[in-house]
């Protein structure tokens, strides 16, 4: 029996002996393996970091114009709504465009198939029918054509051009 | 000297181009910048993030001057706009007029007159066919009178303070019956 375990003992060692240089490669190996996997991590990131970059540039870049453009539209252009009494839907044109009233009116005249005439200050286009109104920043409705253009183009939120008859009308229709 | 030349020449690169094998290359070589290579390169892919957000982060400043120069403009616009009405008001002198009863107003120009008889003429023109018998203003026998708003905002009856002080201190002008004068605003 002391034989025996001593040879199993021996044996052992023996195979300890084979054992030795296996483990030792396998070692070995997990660690090429590990270093081949940082490396594959490290390019990953690498494109992550990239890709991540690009996005947030083009965004930002995108992000601008619009902004401007904006803002240039609303320097550049002035729209307002144009009611006429008995049309049906109404009208918007650019002020930007004209450059004084009689351009204003015509375009105007063009506009709703109608003849407004000329601005006289004491009758005030009466006589044709229509009466070019306008409501200012403060909100009151006065007529076209009683202050210098720009002073006009600058105030001007709203036009509406009522039929001679209803000029005089009452606060009550409003 | 070998030091400080590649900064630019990658610089430009990453300005000019913006290709991923460039960006790749250039990740590559900013190791060799660093003293360490070795004891650098570990770190190194993440430091380049960084170094290039930096400049990205360049480029956002450059992108904020261009939004200050558009809050600029726009502020400049504001201002011009509210020096323009302001110098139109001082400098042409118009006031809006109403006549109660009526929706559209309109405008005269105060400094165009001399006197309330003249302001009175025009009135007469602008608001008289609304009157069989016209206005007739600052007469006894009319129906109608004058009022104007001052510069505090108190309604006032026109004429009682001499022209020069009218015009200075007038900012809006209404045409009422009497009967309607004596009730207060």
């Amino acid at each position: 029996m002391a034989y025996e375990k001593v040879n199993e003992l021996n044996l052992k060692d023996t195979e300890l002996c084979l054992g030795l240089p296996g483990r030792t490669e396998k070692i070995k190996e997990e660690q090429e393996v590990s270093c081949v996997k940082s490396n594959n991590k490290r390019l990953f990131e690498e494109t992550r970091d990239e890709e991540e970059s690009t996005p947030p540039t083009k965004t930002q870049i995108v992000g601008w114009p619009p902004v401007r453009s904006s803002r240039k539209n609303n320097n550049s252009v002035s729209y307002v709504k144009v009611s006429m009494d008995g049309a049906p839907y109404l009208r918007k044109i650019d002020l930007k465009t004209y450059k004084n009233y009689p351009e204003l009116l015509k375009a105007l005249e063009n506009m709703f198939k109608v003849m407004i005439g000329e601005y006289c200050e004491r009758e005030g286009y009466k006589g044709s029918g229509f009466v070019p109104t306008y409501e200012d920043k403060d909100g009151d409705w006065m007529l076209v054509g009683d202050v210098p253009w720009d002073m006009f183009s600058s105030s001007c939120k709203r036009l509406r051009i009522m039929k001679g008859s209803d000029a005089p009308a009452l606060d009550s229709s409003l | 000297m070998y030091c400080s030349d590649p900064p630019h020449p990658l610089h430009l690169v990453a300005s000019d181009k913006q290709q991923k094998d460039h960006k790749l290359i250039l990740s590559w070589k900013k190791p060799t910048m660093d003293s360490d290579p070795l004891g650098v390169f570990p770190n190194s892919p993440k430091y380049h993030p960084y170094y290039s957000q930096t400049t990205e982060f360049g480029g956002v400043i450059d992108l904020g001057l261009s939004l200050r120069t558009i809050q600029h403009e726009i502020y400049h616009s504001s201002g011009q706009r509210y020096c323009s009405n302001e110098g139109y008001r001082r400098k042409w002198g118009y006031v809006k007029v109403t006549m109660d009863g009526l929706v559209v107003g309109r405008k005269v120009c105060v400094l165009d007159h001399g006197s309330y008889s003249t302001l009175a003429h025009q009135l007469e023109d602008m608001f008289g066919m609304q009157s069989v018998s016209g206005l007739r203003l600052f007469q006894m026998e009319s129906e109608f009178c004058l009022v104007y708003r001052d510069e505090e905002g108190l309604w006032r009856n026109a004429g009682d303070v001499p022209w020069n002080e009218f015009i200075e201190s007038v900012e809006r002008l209404r045409i009422t019956r009497r009967n309607d004068a004596v009730l207060p605003f």
